[in-house]
C-alpha cells in the first residue's frame, strides 16, 4: 500500500472524492493542500491504495502525488493547457 | 512540540505583517487601520469618484502594493498561473455582498484582527459573526456547493488586473489631479505614499508565500481540525497587540473606537455575511487580492465586485458610520444572505440532480 495525495480544481471535487473513497472502502481524509505542492489554499485528499488510480471517476481532479516521508512525486497530472 | 516548517514560516510572516500594520498607523493611517482591504477598496472607489462620500477618497497604495507584491513574487517563484472561468458573475455578486457586509461592520477580517489587537471589543462581536458565517459556508461546501473549476488562461488575461493597478499607481504619482482626495475623515489619514506602497508590497509577498487567508484559517479548523493557517493570523494579532501596547495605541472597550460602531447585532451580521461569502468565494478579501496578483482572473473579478460593492455602499447609504448601521445597510445585509443562500442552494440542487442522473 502507498500513500497518495490528490489535488483538485474545486472543493467539490475533493468532497466527491472522499464520498467515492468511502464507498470503495479506501482509507481517505481531506486536508489543506501542502504549501510545497500548490499556492492554492484548497483541499486535497490523502488516501492509501496499491496504486494511484482508485478505480472511480474523479471529478475536477488536478494532480496526484505519491507521498513519502521526505518528498512528493507527481504520478498523474490533469493540468489543462492553452 | 514540533512545529512544521510551513507553520513556522506563517508565524514569522504573521509577526512581520502585524508589525507593519501598526507602523502604518504610526505613520498616519487611521487607528487600527494599518490595513483594511474593504476600507481601502472603498477609498479607492471614492478616489475614482465611483462614490461621493467625501471622507472616504484616497487611492490607497497599500492595495496596489498588495496586488503587485503578490504578482511580482509569484512571477519570480514561477507560481504566476493565469486561471479563470469559474462562475465570474456569481463571484462578482458574492464579493459585492462581502463588501457590503464589511462596510456594515466597518472593516474586513484583516482589520477585524487589527481592531481586536487595538482593544476594540466590537471586533469580538464581529469575530463571532465571522466564525458563524464561515461555519454556515463550510456546511454548504460539504453539501456540494461549488462555483465550478477554473481553466488555464493567457498571461495577458492573468496580468490585466496588475496592469490596471500599476496604472492607478502612475496616476496617483504623476497625475493626482485626476483623482479625488478626502480632506477630512478616515480617507484623509494616511501614511506617506512610499511607506504605504512598500508596506503593501512586503505584506503582499508574504501573504502570497504563506497563503494568508483570514477565512481559510477558521474554515480549516472547522473542516479538517487543521490549525496551520490560523497560526499566522494569531501571530498578526499578537504582534499588533504588542506594538499597540508599546506605542500607546491600545484602548480597551466598546465606546469611542476609531472608525467603528457599537451595534452588536449588525457588527455580528455584517461580519457573518463576510465570512459566509468568503468561504463561498474560497478566500477573504485579502486572499482575493493576493490571488488576483497570482493571475487568478476569478479573483480579479472579485476585486472588481468589491469595488462596485463599495461604490454602491456609499451611493445608497448602505455603509455604517460611527453612529451605527443604516436602514439601507440592514436591508442589503439581509438581501445578501438571501441571495447568496439562493445561489448556493440552486448550485447544490443542480449538482445533486446531475449526480442522480449520472448515477455517481
Amino acid at each position: 500500500m502507498n500513500q497518495f495525495i490528490a489535488t483538485f480544481h474545486s472543493q467539490y471535487g475533493a468532497v466527491q472524492f472522499l464520498k467515492h473513497a468511502r464507498d470503495y472502502h479506501i482509507d481517505c481524509r481531506l486536508a489543506p493542500v501542502p504549501r510545497i505542492l500548490s499556492s492554492s489554499c484548497g483541499t486535497c485528499a490523502y488516501y492509501t491504495y496499491k496504486d494511484w488510480n482508485p478505480g472511480f471517476v474523479m471529478k475536477d481532479l488536478e494532480s496526484i502525488y505519491k507521498a513519502s516521508d521526505t518528498s512528493y512525486e507527481l504520478v498523474f497530472s490533469n493540468e489543462d493547457t492553452l | 512540540m514540533v512545529v512544521s516548517r510551513e507553520k513556522k514560516s506563517l508565524m514569522v510572516a504573521g509577526i512581520i505583517i502585524g508589525i507593519i500594520s501598526v507602523v502604518l498607523v504610526l505613520l498616519g493611517n487611521p487607528r487600527n487601520m494599518g490595513f483594511c482591504i474593504a476600507c481601502f477598496y472603498r477609498d479607492i472607489a471614492g478616489s475614482l469618484s465611483l462614490h461621493q462620500a467625501s471622507v472616504a477618497q484616497y487611492a490607497r497604495p497599500e492595495i496596489i502594493g498588495l496586488l503587485l507584491g503578490s504578482m511580482l513574487i509569484s512571477i519570480f517563484k514561477k507560481e504566476f498561473k493565469p486561471r479563470g472561468g469559474s462562475s465570474p458573475v456569481f463571484r462578482f455578486i458574492i464579493s459585492f455582498f462581502v463588501m457590503i457586509g464589511a462596510l456594515v461592520f466597518l472593516g474586513c477580517p484583516f482589520r477585524m484582527i487589527l481592531r481586536l489587537a487595538g482593544g476594540d471589543l466590537n471586533a469580538v462581536v464581529g469575530l463571532f459573526g465571522f466564525i458563524s458565517g464561515i461555519i454556515a459556508g463550510s456546511v454548504l461546501l460539504n453539501k456540494g456547493f461549488t462555483l465550478g473549476r477554473s481553466y488555464r488562461q493567457s498571461n495577458v488575461e492573468g496580468g490585466a488586473i496588475g496592469g490596471i493597478f500599476a496604472f492607478l499607481l502612475l496616476i496617483l504619482l504623476f497625475v493626482p489631479s485626476l483623482l479625488s482626495f478626502s480632506t477630512s475623515g478616515p480617507g484623509s489619514l494616511h501614511a506617506p505614499i512610499i511607506f504605504s506602497l512598500l508596506g503593501g508590497l512586503v505584506v503582499g509577498s508574504l501573504a502570497q508565500r504563506n497563503r494568508f487567508c483570514m477565512a481559510g484559517g477558521i474554515r480549516d479548523i472547522f473542516l479538517f481540525r487543521d490549525f496551520t493557517l490560523l497560526s499566522g493570523l494569531v501571530m498578526v494579532f499578537v504582534a499588533a497587540l504588542g506594538m499597540n501596547l508599546v506605542t500607546g495605541n491600545f484602548m480597551l472597550g466598546f465606546e469611542g473606537q476609531s472608525v467603528a460602531h457599537t451595534n452588536v447585532l449588525w457588527n455580528f451580521l455584517g461580519m457573518a455575511l463576510v465570512g459566509y461569502g468568503s468561504v463561498l468565494l474560497g478566500g477573504c478579501p485579502l486572499r482575493q487580492t493576493i490571488l488576483a496578483g497570482e493571475g487568478n482572473s476569478d479573483s480579479a473579478i472579485s476585486v472588481l465586485g468589491m469595488l462596485a460593492g463599495a461604490a454602491f455602499a456609499h451611493n445608497f447609504s448602505l455603509a455604517s458610520s460611527p453612529q451605527g448601521p443604516t436602514v439601507g445597510g440592514k436591508v442589503a445585509t439581509i438581501l445578501g444572505f438571501v441571495l447568496l443562500t439562493t445561489i448556493a442552494l440552486t448550485i447544490i440542487y443542480g449538482n445533486k440532480k446531475k449526480e442522480a442522473t449520472n448515477g455517481n
